[in-house]
């Protein structure tokens, strides 16, 4: 436990100074802002847009930056050789990988945090209320991207950055609409095209689940089971593919 | 007690873009015992970073046995008396090198309340005292040498398991790690290192062990190696010119010349006397005789200059790149 | 200092010949932009292809909306892929009630096509069923456009009835059965605004109406 907790603070120490994260943090606020500056256009919708833009920034910005920081501090740190230091000590690289997982989940969730907050402003500056789906929502992009950050994991235990943020980013658009696809399926293929969409609908995360943006800018009820059932789902979908990580960085030979 | 035993270690690799795989390893065995300082030598490519990494559990052997403190290589029970400094070490750029060190710390287990007092005490060992509070990405290559043997140090360890450790130092530094390992030596630690320094090594181990081609070659004790050199002769000559060396060839082990001068190394000190009387009867001037002692480097150069198991009658010319003070 | 001014000069050249190209592909991408209106998909698809990201869709097409019908009111153009624009936003985020109303409105108004605009409230309704504006609208559009008394006086009580509806429904729906023929209906929702509004006018204003309508003398009654 010890070990999963040192790693995760280096890297949430590492990824907390990357350039990368103030930069995502300084566009996720300008974009909040645009959407302020913009609102007089928006004629009657403007507090929808100011929380349209704003929940809808940072999901997508987390996913960004939960990708980013997830394919380059595993393969740096192999690439680099840094990566002896740790493992040539009484450390597991089942905890290594945990341990990274959670920093950069840390890392991120800094990140929503700030834009939160700076949503929060915005929305009371506008003489709106936040509303607890808000916060809600944002719990729910954050188990969102934490299942991203896993997806990210595996990728960068045996490939390249590159193709870690391209694999995970198909796998995020995939996710996104997995419901459509399975139906899809159901409506034009035969058994076989269902049989292999149904298997293809439990290995892709489900975003969907994560989603409730909609009923947050709408003031809509959602149900605190959903929630729970969400984080359930997060916990052992992001389980299962660390463990698969695992299973290939414990394989993996430095050369 | 062996606190490291490597028997029989084999290990292929794949190349990038074939799918044969190429030996790199053929049965490497190799044991250091407690309190013992084991150097590693070997020229570039013969195997001794393969072989340091299949130690450490960072590569899998295809097949022999690695044991660290009778525990497997890489189990964490060996693993946490080892301290590992790797070859140009590079490290996490962001962090300060307190950050770092109590990160390295913090992963071999130990104790917060231990930890301030035993990064001071290593910090000030390794001299950088100064720059505690610096990031490593300021770090000069000669720094992070030195923050590198501050961090396989910091937790004690029983086994040092050190790749180049004098590699981007000046004397001043390498005065510092020898310091350092002396030190430890003293202390009863068990040290393995490689190195190209041939006078390092010959000052600090305790055996050296030559390896060429993935196999080793000799090991060797420094006692044995003072040994090796009794019974030659080196005599110098002034006048020398090369028809004066038909009639002695037989009893002349080597020669070197430097314009006048020869130094002739007779084999044996039966044969001494024939070959100045003849050197006197061709005319030239014996200025010197004295026995030779054998260095490691004639050792290092006539193993590696030996037709090899895999090469056969080629000579290695790698060890070319070698220096030594 | 030579190969400074070139480098200056060409930087120059670069960026009015940038501007110059933006300048002339205008035209083009103007084109273009009219047809990726004309052309987008249905909600359904466009739905699919945000990512989960539709409400955030649904404003950038509300942004676009909100600038094409500027453009008719400027002259540019004939609202003529207005309804489309509607239908896609309200696909895309059907609880956007707003974009119902408004829709409605244009669409009953300036496109004349009524019928199509009440469509779009019902749309709006049976998606936001709790939503007493739309039902409201609705009766409005009835009234305005139509002139069917009875049907907006049906709207106007439903929407009366939804929770948090404005006093404003109940003051139509009273209006409104007075128009329609139901005196004793209107002259009871007058008497029960009058007993219940926390507003003075239009306490006073309810009073006036109960006392005409009992008289006959109130203005625009209307026969079953």
């Amino acid at each position: 436990m010890r070990t999963i907790v040192t790693v995760a603070l280096n890297t949430f120490r590492e990824s907390v100074r990357e350039k990368i994260l103030a930069v995502a943090l300084l566009f996720g606020v300008i974009l909040m802002g645009s959407s302020v500056f913009l609102s007089p256009l928006a004629v009657g919708a403007k507090q929808k847009i100011v929380m349209d833009v704003g929940l809808a920034a940072i999901s997508i910005i987390g996913v960004l930056v939960a990708v980013f920081l997830g394919s380059t501090l595993v393969h740096k740190e192999v690439d680099r050789r840094a990566i002896y230091l740790v493992l040539t000590r009484p450390v597991s690289r089942t905890a290594y990988l945990v341990g990274k997982l959670a920093g950069v989940v840390a890392a991120v969730a800094l990140v929503f945090a700030v834009m939160t907050a700076v949503l929060a402003g915005t929305v009371a500056l506008g003489a709106g209320a936040v509303r607890p789906a808000v916060f809600a929502s944002v719990y729910l992009s954050l188990l969102e991207t934490m299942v991203i950050c896993s997806v990210v994991m595996l990728f960068s235990t045996f490939t390249t950055p590159v193709l870690t943020s391209f694999f995970t980013l198909c796998i995020f658009a995939a996710g996104s609409m997995s419901g459509d696809l399975k139906v899809f399926a159901s409506k034009f293929g035969g058994a076989g095209m269902k049989g292999v969409a149904g298997v293809f609908y439990c290995l892709l995360p489900n975003l969907r689940v994560f989603n409730i943006r909609h009923e947050a800018v709408h003031d809509l009820p959602f149900r605190a089971t959903d929630i729970l059932l969400a984080t359930l789902y997060a916990a052992v979908y992001s389980a299962v593919i660390i463990f698969f990580a695992c299973l290939i960085f414990r394989r993996r030979e430095f050369k | 007690m062996h606190v490291l035993k490597v028997d029989g270690v084999k290990k292929r690799f794949r190349s990038d873009m074939s799918l044969a795989r190429r030996e790199v390893l053929h049965g490497v065995s190799l044991h250091a015992r407690e309190g013992e300082v084991l150097g590693f030598l070997g020229p570039n490519g013969a195997g001794k970073t393969t072989t340091i990494k299949v130690i450490l559990g960072l590569i899998r052997a295809d097949s022999g046995r690695v044991t660290i403190f009778d525990h497997p290589a890489g189990d964490p029970r060996g693993m946490a008396r080892v301290g590992f400094l790797p070859e140009t070490p590079y490290f996490h750029p962001h962090l300060s090198l307190d950050e770092f060190l109590a990160f390295c710390g913090a992963l071999s287990g130990m104790s917060r309340s231990d930890l301030p007092r035993r990064i001071a005490k290593v910090v000030d060992t390794v001299d950088l005292t100064a720059h505690r509070g610096k990031r490593l990405k300021t770090f000069s290559k000669g720094m992070l040498q030195r923050a590198g043997l501050a961090q396989a140090i910091l937790h004690d360890p029983d086994l040092l398991i050190l790749d180049e450790p004098f590699s981007g130092l000046d004397p001043v530094g390498r005065k510092m790690v020898r310091d350092v390992l002396v030190d430890l030596k003293k202390r009863g630690k068990t040290i393995f290192f490689s190195s190209h320094i041939l006078p390092d090594m010959e000052a600090l181990c305790d055996r050296i062990c030559i390896i060429r081609e993935g196999t080793i070659v000799k090991c060797i004790g420094l006692d044995e190696l003072m040994r090796l050199g009794e019974g030659k002769v080196e005599v110098t000559a002034r006048g020398w010119r090369a028809r004066m060396l038909p009639g002695i060839e037989e009893y002349v082990e080597s020669k070197r010349e430097t314009g006048v001068d020869a130094f002739l190394v007779v084999r044996e000190r039966r044969f001494v006397r024939r070959v100045i009387e003849h050197l006197y009867a061709e005319g030239a001037e014996i200025l010197e005789v004295a026995g030779e002692r054998s260095s490691l480097e004639d050792l290092f150069m006539r193993e590696i200059s030996r037709p090899g198991p895999r090469t056969g009658d080629k000579k290695n010319e790698d060890t070319l790149v070698f220096t030594g003070f | 200092m030579k190969r400074k001014c070139v480098e200056i000069a060409v930087a120059v050249v670069s960026l009015v010949a940038l501007f110059a190209a933006s300048r002339g592909v205008e035209g083009l991408s103007e084109r273009k932009h009219r047809l990726e209106v004309l052309y987008l998909p249905s909600g359904r698809f466009i739905e699919q292809a945000t990512l989960g990201y539709h409400d955030l869709a649904a404003d950038v097409l509300w942004f676009r909306m909100v600038q094409y019908y500027g453009g008719y009111q400027l002259g540019e153009n004939d609202l003529a892929l207005f309804t489309h624009l509607v239908d896609v936003i309200t696909d895309l985020d059907p609880q956007f009630v707003f974009a119902y109303v408004f829709g409605a409105l244009i669409i009953a108004q300036d496109l004349g096509h009524f019928d199509q605009g009440i469509a779009f409230l019902e749309k709006g309704a049976k998606n936001n069923p709790a939503d007493w504006s739309l039902p409201f609208e609705t009766g409005f559009l009835e009234y305005v456009y139509e002139r069917d008394y009875t049907k907006a006086l049906a709207h106007f009580e439903e929407a009366s009835k939804l929770p948090g509806a404005g006093p404003q429904a109940r003051r139509f729906a009273a209006f409104v059965a007075a128009k329609a023929g139901y005196v004793e209906t209107s002259i009871a929702m007058w008497e029960e605004i009058g007993r219940t509004s926390d507003n003075r006018y239009i306490r006073e204003l309810a009073e006036r109406y109960v006392t005409e309508l009992k008289a006959g003398t109130f203005r625009g009654v209307g026969t079953k």
